[in-house]
């Protein structure tokens, strides 16, 4: 095992040692029932409610992701000027959920907020990978090209055909993960299907609850066949048609919220720079500290669990260890896991175990165990042919040692995700930072909620930074 | 006399540590026809290099590794020759729809070059020989009157070789090319260079070179 890989199973080791992992639910068996009639039996509902839902779901996510393709993609051209570097760092390290948060003040439960809440964070992220292909391309560039060939002609010319494959690829990706937001942000009152999941789960409604579950993963199944190049700038069309009125938006709104609403209590009250330290110092010790603590037990753990669940389910979704029924059993598993977002899948595991830290860790390492066990088991398709007589020492002695740095780098790469959505799962009432941020808002301290934010953000880059030091590490 | 287009006075050039091109006298006048030749890792794609670097007048490459988009077809790949003498959003538009205009300028460089019918096929798609002929056509199709060629006919067979070196030849004024075949070199060149680990071993007329000469240049 390398270093890096030893530095991220001690992390993890030392926060098992820290979790509070316990079932209060001293019955799940009950509601483990409960939840598999349902699933097994899921009781349709055509309502228009919920065919509005679904229709918000779909036009937030294609509308989310179009405007952050479009900013990000602009974006992308400074990135190698700082500034932006450092603004799209900001932007993409706040989760979806906590922009809703920030921006429900301003708009409301309106659709402008849900789309905005999945655009700003995407420009962010589209800034940073759109500059890194760009990046790749301008220095790989073979291409011969007249010597003064302006900088656009070059980039409609021979970066965007040489990079079209990978970019139609990611941004399929990222609309993917749209869905999931959107239909995550229902969770806090938007009008998508985690609003009606939400309600049906909340009330023991399973059948229902199923229903839609099943209709998303049907949806996001779907998407390869109607998500393409040729479809999408209809489907944008179409999303902005129908996208739904109503905003509460007013810019006295907005100047009372940046000016005031925002602004730490002590400098509103006047109390100044002592006053000030004192909050900060008092949010920190009483809110920060305890939520950075927590936030980062529930990531290491599933950092651990994710990276041990995918070495022992790669194998099962590579040729090279099973049958080619086995082999798509195993891969339709992962694929529902990994449609499934892990806050939803968070808030079912919670109906069973009860609040504890559990749920969140084992929703955060099956959803990432999956992609990590997808990705790593295509890499162990991909290299040379050697079989020994024993599955398990073509596992332990050729494929784990082909493999390995790649699944580290994989698995280094998920830290920066789960760390971000591990704040998050402190909506289902845990005390990573999304719980404090959650309280503030509940009591409209939008200057403290802000505040924890920041924090949220900081914790998210230091993770990123340090991931990449350890992906660096990585002996190739 | 012409000012020489290329002055090379006791030139060397180092890759790293390691010396590629040793104390190099050349002159290259405008009109010349030139072929260099000389055994593999001589130096003759750094000359070539060398010299572009030092060009001051526009001038065409065909690069040894072709240098297509190999998404884009072969009419977009032979158009991008010119993206630098045309606006912006001409050369969009003829991106996204290539008008009858620039079609029949293309059009008769591609019947030229024997890829008729192929002209919206992704370059990507074609064989290697097709590929070779595109970025001759690319070069080709750039108004300049000085030409480089770095082993411009390497991927097609010998009739179309000669072909292909009569079009360069005929079509520009100034033609500096890099090539294997001493015999192409010989029948199609006024003037051959022949290059041996980094230093110019000769510098005649085609009709001047002799057996002798070309004995002792490949000579290990």
């Amino acid at each position: 095992m390398t270093k890096p890989g030893l530095v991220l199973l001690g992390l993890g080791l030392l926060a098992f040692g820290f979790a509070d992992l316990e079932l209060s639910n001293s019955d799940p068996l009950q509601e483990i029932l409960a939840l598999l009639q349902g699933a097994v039996q899921p009781s349709p509902d055509f309502s228009l409610s919920l065919w509005q839902a679904v229709l918000n779901t779909l036009t937030f996510a294609i509308i989310g992701t179009t405007l952050g393709a479009l900013v990000g993609g602009f974006l992308s051209w400074g990135y190698r000027w700082w500034p932006v570097k450092v603004i799209t760092a900001f932007l993409r390290s706040i989760h979806e959920l906590f922009w809703a948060f920030l921006l429900l003040p301003l708009l409301g439960l309106t659709p402008l907020c849900g789309v905005l809440a999945i655009a700003i964070p995407f420009s962010g992220i589209f800034a940073k990978v759109y500059a890194e292909l760009f990046e790749e391309a301008r220095q790989a560039r073979s291409v011969e090209l007249p010597l003064h060939t302006r900088h656009l002609d070059r980039f409609f010319y021979v970066w965007l055909p040489e990079l079209w494959g990978e970019l139609k690829h990611y941004t399929s990706y990222r609309f993917e993960c749209a869905l999931r937001s959107s239909a995550v942000l229902g969770f806090i009152g938007l009008p998508t299907l985690g609003y009606h999941l939400e309600t049906w789960f909340r009330e023991g409604d399973y059948g229902q609850a199923f229903f839609l579950l099943y209709l998303f993963y049907l949806i996001i199944a779907s998407l390869r066949l109607w998500a393409k190049p040729s479809v999408m700038p209809w489907a944008v069309m179409l999303a902005v048609l129908l996208f739904p009125s109503g905003n509460s938006f007013s810019m006295g709104r907005l100047h009372q919220y940046l000016t005031v609403d925002l602004w730490p209590w002590p400098l509103r009250q006047g109390e100044g720079w002592v006053g000030l330290w004192a909050w900060v110092a008092r949010l920190w010790s009483e809110q920060a500290v305890e939520g950075i603590v927590q936030s980062l037990i529930v990531a290491q753990l599933a950092v651990l669990l994710s990276g041990l669940l995918a070495l022992v389910w790669f194998p099962f979704v590579s040729r090279r260890f099973v049958g080619s029924w086995s082999g798509r059993f195993s891969f339709f598993v992962l694929v529902v896991l990994r449609s499934t977002p892990e806050y939803l899948l968070a808030y079912v595991l919670l109906v069973i175990f009860g609040p504890s830290l559990l749920p969140a860790v084992i929703a955060l390492s099956l959803h990432n165990g999956s992609i990590l066990a997808h990705l790593t088991g295509k890499r162990a398709d991909q290299g040379p042919g050697y079989w020994s007589t024993k599955p398990v020492n073509q596992y332990l002695f050729e494929t784990l040692p082909r493999v390995w740095s790649q699944f580290f780098a994989y698995l280094a790469y998920r830290w920066e995700v789960i760390i971000r959505e591990s704040a998050i799962m402190g909506f289902l009432g845990i005390y990573t930072l999304g719980f404090y941020i959650d309280s503030a808002f509940s009591f409209n301290r939008y200057d403290e909620a802000l505040f924890l934010i920041l924090i949220a953000a900081m914790l998210n880059l230091s993770v990123d930074r340090f991931g990449r030091f350890l992906r660096k590490q990585i002996p190739q | 006399m012409d000012q020489p287009l290329f002055k090379l006075d006791n030139v060397s050039f180092k890759q790293g540590k390691t010396p590629v091109l040793r104390g190099l006298d050349l002159v290259i006048r405008k009109g010349e026809k030139i072929a260099v030749i000389g055994p593999s890792g001589a130096g003759k794609t750094t000359l070539l290099k060398l010299l572009i670097d030092r060009c001051s007048v526009p001038y065409a490459l065909v690069p040894q590794q072709y240098g297509l988009v190999s998404q884009l077809s072969l009419l977009h790949n032979i158009y991008m020759g010119q993206l630098d003498q045309r606006s912006f959003w001409s050369n969009l538009r003829t991106l996204v729809w290539p008008s009858v205009g620039v079609r029949d300028q293309i059009n008769p460089l591609i019947t030229q070059l024997g890829l008729v019918g192929l002209a919206n096929k992704a370059t990507g798609n074609l064989s290697g020989g097709q590929q070779q002929r595109a970025a001759i056509g690319r070069a080709l199709f750039r108004d300049a009157a000085l030409l480089f060629a770095d082993e411009p006919v390497s991927a097609v067979d010998s009739t179309q070789a000669v072909e292909l070196l009569d079009l360069m030849f005929r079509s520009r004024e100034t033609v500096i090319l890099v090539i294997h075949s001493v015999e192409l070199a010989l029948e199609k060149a006024d003037r051959v260079l022949g290059l041996k680990q980094g230093q110019l071993f000769f510098d005649l007329k085609s009709t001047e070179v002799t057996s002798d000469h070309l004995a002792r240049l490949y000579a290990p």
